[in-house]
């Protein structure tokens, strides 16, 4: 009797608690507030009640008119791309027929996403649904910007297909002291290490036959740093005037067998397959060995003099025919994808082995904003994105016939007198999407890239703490001053400017002195915790 | 008969209290209303809770402002950089005043604004125009003054020693061509009858300088150095920032207290932190204005802001 009341009325609350929505914003609390109490009230009913409940919604939104205008963010490589406008209008044509809502995208280039979105996050603009790269996924759920997604049920009840598409274990890696504020994305888990993309011009050039290295069915090349080594040398010789390698900040875990818990370099595993002991990265062996080729590769003219300042992303520097490589962590698919950025042919080579590590799952999921005035919209919109090809292909490819089209064999690529160049829109983050899988696959993939993309997941060296997240907020002191010596002396070492021995002393000493084993205890300390919550010796 | 004395100054100074009042209105905005969320400095910030609603930290944001020596760095330059600036400001703007001031020549206005032209160019755009000069690779200065000397390029965004002075010298180019208009200005104010006299004396040109005009100049000079001096815990943020591109190897000649709550709140996300920052700036601020009036007025009621 309860149930039959409480469906009765909920679309009238949905309504009230919409039209709240849209006139002020304090207003709307209350009603959401209730509605939301309704809501853990029906909760309890069966699976068939809260898949109505969810129908309810939508056809209360449209028949009601009200349909609201949801903000998503994240970023990409270059910024809002021009046929924006273009695609937002036809995803909300189509996202105001099946869901009710309206979408509005925010795409920011990364290097001004973390702070953009810090700023409207803390400022209350309008942000529903966004990525939490380059954000930070912990410290955005320190801020209070992340909602609880299991708060009234609301991801039970609005979002049960993003709880299909993932194990329940992937989920559980997003929480955070057993609350979830985010759900990964479909993509590729682990990484290979030490990835090197070369412009394929530049290998005939030097005469480097890398046509006969490639193994059967393999889109990369399994190789050693003195390989590399090895071109980078004859590379500097025939091309004086190119740089030979574009050094990026990133560089350090994707060229590194460690794993860095909770994507801070600030106490890390060195063994992370064996062994739960964290420790410095900076007086480690790896970071040494790293710091002097990159020396190595600076004294000898391989690097751009103005590297450290000069902030232009390496894919764009190979674009620009400014330098012949960079560096990458590999995956399956990557060889396109990075085609696709540098607008060349490129050969990728991997010089280090598969990790997945600890943070891989939680490393940037999605969140909705705490400050929503639409949770219920939001999580549905959220719950589509993951679930229904159409909105997929929306978000990832753009519009149909303008942005892609479809060849013969079923693949999607540019139409005519389309490239990478003109493209209105081309983001290429589609691993940072909500659901890459059931978007139409490229032309240059086999059609079995997500298979085999499954199957790296599950084959590389698994990190023992996978699933750890670490809340630094009780050592938020440490983690600002240590970030600041990182900015100030990391860089430099990174980038081969110091001389590492030097270098690295004085950087040690300087984190020490910003309290690094402070921090490390700390993480220390919860990874502990957690490893006995779960069962992981 | 009170009530007649308060018509009468209303009607004397009301036309003038009313020309003040954007300006109240502008300052009660910008420099007021603000005010409590200085709170924020002894909160742990959070969206959901809003600015009251967090949860107290006592004094634990200020605590990474000492963690490190940052706080005495960026103290030091923040003092330092701004007592050079004052200095060497004042006499380039005097002398340039005072050459512009003895100048006939019809290019007089030219030479004006182009001294003035670098203060009206954005901070942006300075940094790239320094850039130009001073990128490792392609810069003027290692490309075409140090090569053909046959010394070896220097790589300035990581030399911590030359940044000093590379940032008097902007900040000089930057600002003299302003300064210099309000000395210029008093000194064409000045009875040139004094100079007639001591020309027929048989004073020389540098003699009717050091004698009459810069002695003439020192109240002009006192008070602009003074209201310098007032604003010597804030830092110019575009050339802290901008000009030497970010680059982390200078941080430690080149953060200032603007540029390290600039980087506190956008890089790293806390609201918390800047604002204790904030508070500190403010508050040390504070007490050196007091300090720079009271010793003022010790040596020169007249002088002395209040």
């Amino acid at each position: 009797m309860k149930r039959f009341h409480t469906k009765r009325w909920l679309p009238l609350m949905m309504s009230c608690a919409l039209l709240a929505g849209c006139g002020a914003g304090g207003g709307s609390e209350t009603a959401a507030g209730t509605n939301g109490a309704e809501k853990s009230d029906s909760g309890s009913g069966t699976e068939a009640g809260t898949a109505n409940e969810a129908e309810d919604a939508i056809a209360q939104r449209k028949e009601s008119g009200n349909i609201p205008t949801l903000v998503v963010a994240f970023m990409n490589w270059s910024g809002s791309p021009k046929g924006l406008e273009r695609v937002e209008e036809k995803m909300s044509e189509y996202t105001e027929e099946t869901l009710g809502v309206r979408v509005k995208l925010e795409i920011m280039d990364s290097a001004s996403y973390g702070q953009e979105m810090t700023l409207m996050l803390s400022s209350g603009e309008q942000v529903d649904i966004f990525n939490t790269n380059y954000i930070g996924y912990t410290s955005s759920i320190n801020k209070g910007y992340c909602m609880d997604l299991e708060e009234d049920n609301l991801i039970q009840t609005y979002g049960s297909g993003i709880l299909e598409t993932f194990n329940s274990d992937m989920i559980d890696a997003c929480r955070v002291d057993g609350l979830l504020y985010g759900v990964p994305q479909q993509r590729d888990m682990t990484v290979g290490l030490g990835g090197f993309v070369i412009g394929a011009e530049y290998l005939d050039g030097i005469g480097f036959d890398y046509a006969s290295m490639y193994e059967e069915g393999d889109e990369l090349i399994y190789t050693d740093i003195e390989t590399i080594e090895d071109i980078f040398a004859q590379l500097h010789e025939a091309y004086p005037d190119k740089y030979v390698f574009a050094p990026d900040s990133p560089n350090l875990t994707q060229g590194n067998f460690f794993d860095d818990l909770a994507r801070d370099n600030f106490g890390v595993l060195l063994d992370p397959e064996n062994s739960l002991k964290v420790e410095s990265l900076w007086s480690s062996e790896v970071f040494r060995q790293y710091c002097e080729r990159m020396y190595k590769w600076n004294q000898a003219g391989y690097i751009s003099k103005d590297a450290l300042t000069d902030s232009t992303a390496p894919s764009a520097q190979v674009k620009a025919g400014v330098a012949m490589s960079y560096m990458v962590s590999t995956k399956v698919g990557i060889a396109p994808q990075e085609k696709g950025l540098c607008g060349r042919d490129i050969v990728v080579f991997q010089t280090g082995e598969d990790l997945l590590r600890a943070s891989s799952v939680a490393k940037y999921p999605w969140s909705i904003n705490s400050m929503t005035d639409y949770p219920v919209e939001s999580m549905q919109l959220l719950n589509a994105l993951y679930t229904d090809p159409v909105l997929s292909n929306f978000i990832c490819w753009g519009e149909e016939g303008v942005d892609y089209v479809y060849t013969d064999d079923g693949h999607i690529t540019f139409p005519e007198g389309v490239d990478a160049d003109n493209a209105e829109y081309y983001n290429n983050v589609n691993w940072l999407l909500p659901n890459q899988f059931i978007a139409e696959i490229w032309e240059g993939n086999s059609f079995d890239i997500w298979e085999k993309t499954e199957e790296m997941n599950n084959s590389g060296i698994v990190s023992k703490a996978l699933g750890f997240a670490f809340d630094n907020s009780a050592v938020a002191n440490e983690y600002t001053a240590l970030t600041n010596v990182f900015n100030e002396y990391a860089f430099q070492l990174m980038y081969g400017f110091v001389e590492p021995e030097a270098g690295i002393a004085e950087l040690t000493a300087k984190m020490n002195e910003a309290g690094e084993e402070i921090y490390i205890e700390a993480k220390q300390e919860a990874l502990d915790a957690w490893a006995k919550a779960n069962g992981v010796e | 008969m009170k009530t007649k004395i308060n018509k009468k100054t209303m009607k004397k100074y009301g036309p003038i209290y009313l020309m003040a009042l954007p300006g109240l209105l502008y300052l009660f905005i910008n420099n007021y209303m603000p005010l409590p969320g200085l709170v924020l400095a002894f909160k742990k910030y959070n969206v959901k809770k809003g600015i009251f609603g967090s949860d107290w930290a006592g004094l634990s944001n200020f605590k990474y402002l000492f963690a490190t020596k940052d706080a005495f760095i960026i103290t030091r330059n923040t003092i330092c950089y701004n007592v050079a600036f004052i200095l060497i400001n004042v006499i380039l703007a005097v002398a340039v005043a005072i050459i512009l001031s003895e100048l006939n020549s019809r290019l007089k206005k030219f030479y004006q604004s182009a001294i003035l032209l670098p203060h009206l160019i954005s901070a942006v755009i300075i940094s790239y125009l320094v850039f130009a000069f001073l990128s490792t690779e392609n810069g003027f200065v290692n490309n075409s003054i140090l090569k053909p000397l046959g010394v070896e390029g220097i790589s300035w965004y990581t030399e911590k020693k030359y940044w000093p002075f590379i940032l008097i010298f902007v900040n000089a180019w930057k600002r003299i061509g302003y300064d210099c208009i309000i000395y210029l200005a008093t000194i064409l104010g000045f009875d040139k009858g004094y100079y007639e006299a001591a020309a027929i004396d048989g004073a020389t040109k540098w003699q009717q300088i050091t004698k009459i005009t810069i002695p003439m100049l020192k109240p002009t000079i006192i008070m602009m150095v003074l209201m310098a001096v007032g604003r010597i815990f804030y830092s110019d943020f575009g050339l802290f920032y901008q000009v030497p591109q970010n680059s982390g190897a200078l941080y430690s000649v080149t953060n200032t207290i603007d540029t390290y709550v600039y980087r506190g709140l956008l890089e790293l996300g806390d609201i918390s932190m800047s604002a204790a920052a904030g508070l500190y700036q403010s508050v040390v601020g504070f007490i050196l204005i007091l300090s720079a009036n009271l010793l003022v007025r010790k040596l020169d009621k007249e002088s002395a802001l209040f």
